[in-house]
């Protein structure tokens, strides 16, 4: 089960995250800080997982952006790390080549992007296009009030 | 209207700050105008302000102000707004929140909504923000909606209803019956719901999980299903079919067969074709491997789909990505204490290579990997491996390496040859890192091994003029040079016996050691007195004693004075006191040939750590950290007032004068033995228990001014070699008549080889026979085990 799930850039900022434990506002801050410096840290040669505070850590890193996924003991590791993939693959589909700006001008978008993958903590959802179906609903009903 | 910038414009703005008290700023003066249109009640703006409010808190800004505009957003009839509205709340409210059960009445209108994903958007923030309480009012809404006719509203529904029983397992009931509903949708997304109910089900209500095997023959067909089609676009990942269902099938399968054989049976089938068919050239098809390898492995699975596993494993110790190859050992080190440990030492050039590994959690598991596989033939192999990873390896694998490494290695030393050198070696290279206690089993070792005594002596030697630095190099060097130091003098390359002196000499001027390190020189620039034969030497000796003398240091003031006095008052007890340990003989644990070793622990290690205040002042005597081994050769009794004098220290020098001088004292001073050995009558030990890995024993005194009553020493052995047994408790039952006060054990943890004890009195007022019915409990590798015992065995002495 998933515990969270976020986006930073190299630089440490945050771009997109969503927790499913209830983790306290003011924690998120120090434990994001704390992961991230842990994957800057980790140059090629070393593995995308480490154990932190009870929990795996699994990140990818795509160009400047890292996607990091905190998972309970239990979870496949490997096939998180291909759920980040498919997750980026969406995100690319949806926003044609996707990058940094992309998701933090569109964050009510990317989050509900992730919200029809990942929801209460488990992956539900992963075919791209019934991820987006919704979302695409959401812009026409933007464009018919436009209009 | 006022005008208020645009969502995009606020984010360039931050972005562009450069600092982050600039930035805090900006955003202290927009949440103020945020509040300021918040009060205007203003509809059009209203998902703009929420929208700044979410980035601004995904920056870490409190912004739980905006909670209320969330649930106006909600009832809005707008789609644009209601999202907005529920990424809101679904980020700014959590359980803890009492606005949130104002949600529960829009929510619960929305489960009617003609559109599938407003419905669809109410389970999610539901699901968000769900606390038991709101759990219980839905829950048969949600049961509801698994019968929607879109599948887009049944999947969520599905993982809302996960979050109600993972909240409160109680509502379990209400869902176990809809499992096999969802199982049998044609949509994945429904099925992985389901999957994911029933396994929380299973965690939350164990006893449901008979229930919900009648599924596993279901969940093997879906399985082959998955596995025989080839070609699926829908759900393709690189060629394997929906890999994120296999795996959470694969999981359901393994909490559903574990301890089950039949729902084991009617698996194993399907968990070997999945074993064979699955393409492992990329991480899609690994995945599904690597799941498949934890559920055979978890389940009881037959003997040979085991190896099969484990084969598996060993091609991923292969792979060219590190991530594979961490999986790989991860999983192996939990299945290599369990039966599987044969067929995991086949592979065991590949891990040794992942010792080499550029990772460090990689290597670090490889050596935990290795110390599992170490048995009496490869340990010679493993051990060069591993001593030359820990040349390059960094400080925090070099201790775990050091202080996990001495057990394997005095159980399987080929040889006393090999054992010492090894030993040797690795004080060379992490000398630094080796613990007290271990400090101590190495003088024992060493002073055991007489005829390598030169060899010892001489890398010992160099050893402390290379790097005086490290505590526990020092102290085993300085203990054997004073010792076997004469040694140094008669071999080659000779080395003189002011050279030896003036090292030390060296030591004890020192700004890198420690006290107790310079406890240890003392001892040994002592016992050098006695074992070099220069008389200049000794005088340069004493010169340095005397300048400790008036050091600030207490401890090696008073050592100095002590000795000092030794030298003066009692110069002809010096030799005897001085005199060559004596070697301890203890029989192997095994009973296969003798080994000799040294009692020279120190009594802080040995004497367990809650103790009647009567047995302090004794074991005060030795001093709390003294590295003084015990000399036993005694000429007179009238000598143990002057020995104690010596070995005693400061605080607790009075009381020694009180020590009534007999035999008995000495006795348990040297043997350490815990209990004041008062009695007169010797009371024989019985063993009360012994059978797996446990063996309690009990030792009796008897009250001399109670007949009637006696205490019962238990003292509970752990007899593995390596496992920690914890939890431990110990109960026991007496006969009516009889009375029982039980006192606190001194530990419920008992590391492996070690003992742990307690105190019992019993009354025994009719003085009829002793009979005991004992209960204990502890927890072994994760396992919980209990077991009783009749002990009725008890010596007759005690109803005499």
């Amino acid at each position: 089960m998933f515990k969270f799930f976020f986006l930073v850039n190299k630089q440490g900022q945050t771009r997109l995250a969503q927790y499913y434990d209830n983790t306290p506002a003011e924690e998120r801050v120090v434990l994001e800080a704390e992961i991230v410096r842990k994957c800057l840290g980790r140059n090629e040669d070393k593995c995308s997982f480490f154990e932190m505070k009870g929990f795996n850590i699994i990140f990818r890193r795509y160009a400047a952006l890292y996607f990091i996924a905190g998972v309970t003991a239990e979870e496949n590791e490997l096939a998180i790390l291909e759920f980040i993939h498919n997750l980026v693959e969406t995100f690319d589909k949806y926003f044609d080549s996707v990058c940094e700006l992309d998701i933090m001008f569109n964050l009510d978008k990317a989050y509900m992007i992730l919200d029809e993958m990942i929801l209460d903590g488990e992956i539900f959802e992963t075919n791209r296009s019934r991820v987006l179906a919704p979302v695409k609903q959401l812009e026409r009903d933007m464009f018919n009030k436009t209009t | 209207m006022p005008s208020l910038q645009k969502v995009k414009d606020l984010i360039q703005q931050i972005r562009a700050c450069k600092t982050a008290a600039l930035e805090r700023d900006l955003v202290n003066k927009e949440c103020a105008k945020i509040r300021d249109t918040l009060s205007l009640e203003h509809n059009d703006i209203r998902h703009i302000n929420v929208a700044k409010l979410l980035y601004i808190f995904m920056l870490g800004y409190p912004a739980h102000f905006g909670q209320m505009e969330c649930l106006k957003l909600i009832s809005s009839n707008s789609f644009t707004d209601k999202k907005i509205g529920y990424l809101g709340s679904s980020l700014l409210l959590d359980e803890r929140q009492d606005v949130h059960l104002l949600l529960t009445n829009s929510i619960k209108k929305e489960f009617n909504h003609s559109s599938q994903y407003v419905v669809g958007l109410a389970l999610s923030t539901l699901g968000c923000i769900l606390s038991a309480e709101m759990g219980r009012d839905l829950s048969t809404e949600v049961e509801k909606l698994f019968s929607h006719k879109h599948s887009y509203v049944r999947k969520k529904a599905a993982l809302c209803a996960v979050r109600i029983v993972s909240k409160d397992g109680d509502l379990a009931e209400n869902f176990k019956s809809s499992v096999k509903k969802l199982l049998s949708d044609r949509n994945h997304g429904v099925v992985l719901g389901g999957v994911a109910l029933g396994t929380v089900i299973c965690q939350k209500r164990p006893e449901f999980l008979e229930d919900l095997r009648h599924n596993v023959s279901h969940l093997v067909k879906l399985m082959r299903t998955l596995l025989q089609t080839t070609h699926a676009p829908d759900h393709d990942v690189q060629g394997v079919t929906d890999p994120f269902l296999q795996v959470n099938i694969l999981t359901f399968l393994r909490t559903l067969g574990k301890g089950d054989e039949t729902s084991t049976e009617s698996m194993n089938d399907i968990l070997a074709q999945v074993a064979t068919n699955t393409d492992s050239g990329r991480n899609v098809g690994n995945a599904v491997l690597y799941e498949t390898v934890k559920t055979i492995m978890e389940i009881q699975a037959e003997k040979g789909l085991r190896v099969l596993a484990i084969n598996i494993l060993g091609r991923f110790l292969l792979n060219s990505d590190k991530n594979i190859r961490y999986v790989a050992l991860n999983t192996l080190l939990k299945s290599v204490h369990t039966a599987d440990g044969p067929a995991i030492q086949r592979h065991r050039t590949t891990v040794l290579d992942c010792l080499k590994d550029p990772d460090i959690s990689i290597r670090r598991r490889a050596v935990e990997l290795c110390f599992a596989l170490i048995t009496k033939d490869n340990i010679e192999t493993l051990l060069t491996e591993i001593l030359a990873l820990l040349e390059t390896a960094p400080e925090e694998l070099q201790m775990y390496v050091i202080s996990n490494i001495f057990i394997p290695i005095e159980r399987y030393a080929p040889s006393q040859e090999w054992h010492v050198n090894t030993v040797l070696d690795l004080i060379r290279t992490a000398g630094g890192f080796i613990r007290d206690d271990q400090v101590s089993s190495i003088i024992a070792l060493f002073a055991s091994q007489t005829e390598y005594h030169p060899v010892i002596s001489a890398k010992l030697y160099k050893a402390v003029r290379e790097d005086a630095s490290l505590q526990p190099v020092v102290q085993v060097s300085v203990w054997c040079l004073g010792e076997f130091g004469e040694t140094l003098t008669t071999q080659e390359p000779k080395i003189e016996e002011t050279e030896i002196i003036s090292t030390l000499n060296e030591l004890m001027h020192s700004t890198l050691l420690n006290s107790m390190s310079k406890v240890f020189t003392f001892n040994s620039l002592m016992k050098l007195s006695v074992r070099l034969k220069q008389q200049s030497n000794i005088d340069l000796i004493k010169c340095i004693l005397a300048n400790y003398t008036n050091n600030m240091d207490a401890e090696l003031q008073q050592r100095a004075v002590e000795y000092s006095t030794l030298f003066k008052q009692y110069d002809y007890l010096r030799a005897n006191l001085l005199e060559e340990i004596p070697l301890k003989v203890t029989e192997n644990e095994d009973g296969t040939g003798e080994e000799t070793s040294l009692d020279v622990k120190n009594p802080k290690n040995v004497a367990p750590a809650k103790k009647p205040q009567e047995m302090d002042t004794l074991l005060g005597i030795l001093g709390p950290s003294d590295p003084v081994p015990q000399p036993t050769a005694m000429n007179g009794v009238d000598t143990n007032n002057i020995l104690l004098d010596i070995l005693g220290t400061g605080p607790v020098l009075p009381t020694t004068q009180e020590t009534p001088v007999n035999g008995n004292d000495l006795d348990s001073l040297l043997g350490m033995t815990t209990l004041v050995a008062d009695t007169s009558t010797h009371i024989p030990s019985i063993t009360a228990y012994e059978k797996n890995d446990i063996c309690i024993t009990f030792s009796f005194e008897k009250n001399p001014s109670n007949p009637g009553s006696f205490k019962i020493k238990m003292q509970a052995k752990n007899t593995t070699a390596f496992v920690e047994i914890t939890e431990f408790l110990f109960q026991a039952a007496v006969p009516k008549g009889f009375e029982i006060k039980m006192d606190q054990p001194d530990s419920n943890i008992i590391p492996a080889q070690a003992q742990i004890e307690q105190l019992m009195t019993i009354m025994n007022p009719s003085k009829a026979p002793v009979k005991m019915l004992i209960r204990f409990s502890y927890v072994m590798n994760g396992t919980k085990t209990e077991d009783q015992a009749q002990v009725s065995n008890f010596p007759e002495e005690l109803t005499n």
